[in-house]
């Protein structure tokens, strides 16, 4: 999630609130974010990814300024009627296929404020583009070109011209190749035989979309009017992305006028400031919140979520939705915000009236007991993780097998889910070859086997695994290990057999059959699996199916 | 005054010996060390005994002295090799018996000792060097190898010789120690002088003193039971059990049932029932562990896929827009290891519907995260879902009860997101040893696109916290790894509450 950074002071200067620097840290997360840290200077702010309209210092003055009652209600904003157009040539359909774009007037600007500018792209292009892949922005000098512009597609060699940052002009085919912003995004459009290009009246490019903007209409402290564009797969998403870099725009007093976008079939003048309306029926915010709040209520508290609100139904209550609000899909998004303002903490707390009994799952009961018996027999639990590799899961132990593989594992040491608690207790006595012997631990664990039959293709299995490690650990030990815990769950009716695994001494390994089934497996650990673990005294093990005892 | 046998013991062999130390005194009383140690403590406190203790330096051979010790110093072979040859030869020549360090070290000792001088480039023997006779050091040395010895016991010269061993790297290793020393204070000679009684004393009892009532009219001697004894060591349920189980008891007590499902899981169930939209950042390569091997998963009945799929495209009949845009059935059918407890209770939930519904969840999920300090690539959450005819409210009441349960006695809620939840929180509660809020855990209502598609008429209400982080701040533990490195010293002696 986007952390912003904000001036503190210009916050303060922006809030225009009558409150102490304490107070105003106390309250910023209940409208609900993340303090991260604060410099002295700057404030560092996490907001959550579904409310994008907070990603500047300009909308977290606008949101607090409702908030804190200051400036309740629906903030409107005014777009000067539009004078230029831009023309959307029908070969960016299937490719990008939507773009809104606006111009702002009135300019004026400061590096820091230009560093702004761009943080919030960049995390509108990480929060609505989905990377750019859906939206992505380009502000430009318009000084340096000249309406009316065409949003329109060309091939990879067709034109040239010098992208952000370079002195030379490319193909945009190099561009993808050599330019870094082109490495990065070419996956986005690089699949096309025709890429997104804005030129203006004289064929200069101001941007190719969403890779890079050209160098001709570099934002420096000197310009005084923008021309900006918002391509991407999603109108409603682009439209909004616009609302909420124009709106902040306006809030730093810069004038916003609107651009006719031209399509093949039919023009739309973007941007639309005009607020959504949406109906919010008081019973249902009641009967979810647990409240009893009365129309007005309700209206107080959306206000402080900067929403409009009629209110003259006495039942339902039509809700004017911010232009730059992109987060609500349902009445229930209205009804959080009603929470919101009405504040977390001044909720009455109930209990519900659900009345059940408490149930244990009999595996996890079974665990108790076992746990217990663990104990008893002065054995101790560890606990290890679940992923591995093969060569610990299977070479180490000499054995073969197949297991749930991750596609794309973080490092060489977590490739694949274990299929047995063995290695995993070896590994557990690895660690602790140091420490005093002898040593006696137990693990009761899953372990993930492939089943084909199984819905997602793997089923889990519950184990208990036991390892012994000293001078004289052997076979009887873990032979009347096992007994005894047979014997403690009043389990009469099993085999011992002799078995051959490969991560035991042939001739001291045994398997328990129950009901014909195969259900454990214990033995003297063979000396090249010790070795493999870097292990010097014997070791007993033992590893029992536990679903197998239920 | 009351003495105990080995006290009276020690007393009489320091009357007959003078002052010992405590080793001397074993030795003497034929009583191990810790016995005499004992003894003389109590003996002490009693102003029978003085202990003085005594600075004095061990010397050993170190590991060159023991090479000079077979070889021979580097000049006792140089002046050996010169009488081999007459007494005078080539200085370039000594390499024939030593290293190629030890030319110089030879040199300077031969001059110092006044073995042998340069001359005209040659090196020359003095008189004291033809007779070759032994010098201190090398007389030190040869003593060094019949073991250790305490400075006190040298001689003046032997002394002077250590000095001149010193000078030199390695070879011998002087290091100070401590000695006590016991004596008789004025009152311990007097009481020693009056004689001394020794009387039978009954330490530990036994099977046959028992069944003879030998202890009768015996002593039986007292203990100093203020004293510590040796550390044992339980085995140990593991601490993340611990908190685990204290938990499952709360839930349990609050009249939950536990529930637990699949590792390997779809991304239907742990996205798409959520309503996590297909191009959600949080289902990327970079977040989720995707598998090879099984790489799909079996999707439910079609009714529920299609029901989903709606709610993504178009919010269907939820009253939602929906996420606007053309859902996969081929990405739901992705098999991965599930990121969050979530995806069982919701496949639960698919599968009960209707209330009244009370479940919980401990278990393992997995994230793509490298292993760090802060980091594992799984860890255990905890899940708590309520379906019924309840409200926020509700939700927040049981927050409250169930963290006071768990011994948080301030607890707070703001707001916060998740992507299948609305209204959605988070919960914060007060460390008093921290002295600050920290934040533990995340809480909601299953929005309706998730609930009505699957056919749950009721709000849900669900939280969840991850339960590593809850055990590092009980346990103090700076680094998460420490819970799954099973160190067996820190296990056995781990707190259990």
């Amino acid at each position: 999630m986007p952390v912003i950074k904000v001036d503190y002071a210009e916050l303060k200067r922006m809030l225009n609130a009558e409150m102490s620097d304490e107070e105003l840290m106390e309250k910023l997360p209940l409208l609900g974010c993340d303090i991260e840290g604060f410099d002295g200077r700057y404030l560092y702010i996490e907001y959550f990814p579904n409310r994008p309209d907070l990603y500047s210092v300009e909308g977290i003055a606008r949101a607090y300024r409702a908030f804190f009652g200051i400036e309740p209600g629906l903030k409107e904003y005014k777009a000067e009627e539009a004078e230029n157009y831009l023309l959307v040539d029908k070969s960016v359909a299937g490719v990008r296929d939507y773009v809104v774009a606006c111009e702002v007037k009135n300019v004026k600007l400061s590096d820091e404020l230009i560093a702004e500018l761009m943080e919030l792209q960049e995390d509108l292009h990480w929060a609505l583009g989905r990377d750019r892949k859906k939206v992505s922005i380009g502000v430009h000098d318009s000084s340096r070109v000249a309406p009316p512009y065409r949003y329109t597609t060309v091939k990879p060699e067709e034109i040239r011209f010098v992208p952000l940052g370079y002195e030379q002009e490319m193909t945009p085919k190099q561009i993808l190749e050599e330019h870094p912003k082109g490495v990065e995004y070419s996956h986005i459009i690089s699949r096309y035989d025709r890429y997104p290009i804005i030129f203006d009246a004289n064929n200069n490019v101001l941007s190719m979309p969403p890779i890079i903007n050209g160098e001709l209409t570099r934002v420096t402290e000197s310009t005084r009017e923008f021309f900006i564009d918002v391509t991407g797969t999603d109108l409603k998403l682009i439209s909004q992305a616009l609302n909420i870099l124009a709106t902040a725009l306006a809030e730093r007093g810069f004038t916003v006028r609107k651009v006719e976008v031209r399509y093949p079939d039919r023009t739309i003048t973007t941007p639309d400031f005009s607020p959504a309306v949406k109906k919010l029926r008081r019973s249902y915010a009641n009967r979810m919140l647990g409240l009893n709040l009365s129309n007005e209520e309700i209206k107080s508290c959306l206000e402080r979520m900067g929403y409009g609100v009629r209110a003259e139904d006495e039942e339902e209550l039509e809700v004017l939705v911010p232009c730059y609000r992109c987060d609500i899909f349902h009445e229930i998004d209205l009804v959080e915000d009603v929470a919101i303002g009405y504040g977390y903490g001044n909720f009455p707390p109930t209990l519900p009236e659900v009345l059940t009994t408490g149930e244990k799952l009999p595996v996890e009961e079974l665990g108790e007991k076992l746990r217990m018996l663990m104990l008893g027999y002065g054995i101790t639990e560890v606990m290890s993780l679940m992923l591995t590799n093969e060569r610990e899961n299977f070479f180490h132990l000499r054995r073969k097998g197949e297991a749930v593989r991750i596609k794309n594992p973080i490092s060489e040491e977590h490739t694949i889910v274990r299929t047995s608690l063995l290695p995993s207790l070896l590994g557990v006595l690895r660690l602790n070859k140091h420490r005093e012997l002898p040593q006696r631990i137990f693990e009761l664990g899953d372990v993930v086997l492939l089943d084909p039959s199984a819905e997602t293709g793997a089923a889990r299995k519950r184990r208990l695994g036991v390892a012994i490690i000293h001078a004289k650990a052997n076979f009887t030990e873990v032979r009347a290990l096992l007994q005894g815990i047979l014997r403690d769950l009043g389990i009469e009716s099993y085999r011992v057999e002799a078995k051959e695994d490969p991560a035991f001494i042939p001739g001291r390994c045994a398997s328990v059959v129950l009901g014909g089934k195969e259900v454990a497996i214990l033995g003297e650990i063979h000396p090249e699996v010790l070795t493999n673990f870097e292990l010097e005294y014997p070791v007993a093990a033992l590893e029992l199916d536990v679903e197998a005892l239920l | 005054m009351e003495l105990s046998n080995n006290e009276k013991l020690v007393l009489k062999a320091l009357g007959e010996i003078g002052s010992a130390s405590p080793e001397e005194i074993a030795k003497h009383t034929e009583l191990n060390n810790s016995a005499v140690n004992r003894a003389l403590y109590w003996l002490v406190r009693k102003g029978l005994v003085e202990v003085r203790e005594r600075v004095d330096s061990v010397i050993a051979l170190d590991e060159e002295g023991k090479l000079y010790v077979a070889k021979g110093l580097p000049e006792r072979r140089a002046l050996e090799y010169l009488r081999s040859k007459g007494g005078e030869a080539e200085i370039s020549a000594l390499s024939e018996v030593l290293d190629k360090g030890e030319v110089n070290i030879a040199l300077g000792w031969l001059r110092r000792k006044n073995l042998a001088n340069i001359a005209k480039g040659k090196l020359v023997l003095t008189e004291k060097g033809k007779k070759g006779d032994k010098s201190e050091d090398e007389k030190l040395l040869e003593r060094l190898t019949q073991g250790e010895f305490m400075l006190s016991q040298l001689s003046q010269d032997e002394r002077r010789a250590l000095e001149l061993l010193k000078g030199r790297q390695r070879v011998v290793k002087v290091e100070e120690k401590s000695l006590k020393e016991a004596k008789l204070t004025p009152r311990g000679e007097e009481l020693v002088s009056r004689g001394i009684e020794l009387e039978e004393e009954i330490s530990q009892l036994t099977h046959d003193i028992i069944k003879r009532g030998a202890w009768k009219g015996k002593k039986l001697r007292r203990y100093d039971v203020t004293l510590p004894a040796p550390e044992l060591l339980p085995a140990k349920l593991h601490p993340l059990r611990i908190i685990i189980e204290e938990i499952r008891s709360i839930f349990l007590q609050m009249g939950f049932k536990e529930i637990a499902g699949p590792l390997v899981e779809s991304s239907f169930w742990n996205f798409d029932a959520l309503f996590v939209p297909q191009d959600h950042p949080a289902r990327e390569m970079q977040d989720t562990f995707y598998l090879e091997e099984p790489s799909r998963a079996r999707l439910p009945g079609k009714e529920t896929v299609e029901a989903v799929k709606l709610a993504h495209e178009n919010g269907a009949n939820t009253g939602s827009t929906g996420w606007r845009y053309a859902w996969s059935e081929e990405v739901a059918r992705t098999a991965l290891l599930r990121t969050h407890t979530t995806a069982t209770t919701i496949r639960h939930l698919a599968a009960t519907r209707e209330p009244p519904i009370k479940v919980f969840c401990v278990d393992r999920v997995f994230r793509k995260e490298r292993i760090t300090f802060k980091h594992l690539p799984e860890f255990h959450q905890v899940e708590g879902i309520v379906v019924g005819d309840v409200s926020f409210s509700d939700l927040l009441g049981l927050l409250r009860e169930f963290y006071h349960k768990m011994g948080f006695e301030k607890v707070r809620f703001r707001p916060g997101y998740f992507p299948y939840t609305e209204p959605s929180l988070e919960i914060e509660v007060f460390f008093p040893d921290k002295g600050k809020w920290l934040e533990l855990g995340g809480a909601g209502i299953f929005r309706p696109e998730v609930t009505e598609p699957l056919g749950i008429r009721h709000p849900v209400l669900a939280w969840g916290l991850g339960i590593e982080r809850l055990a590092m701040l009980r346990l103090g533990l700076e680094d998460i790894r420490e819970l799954y490195m099973s160190d067996i010293s820190w296990l056995r002696r781990a707190k259990v509450r």
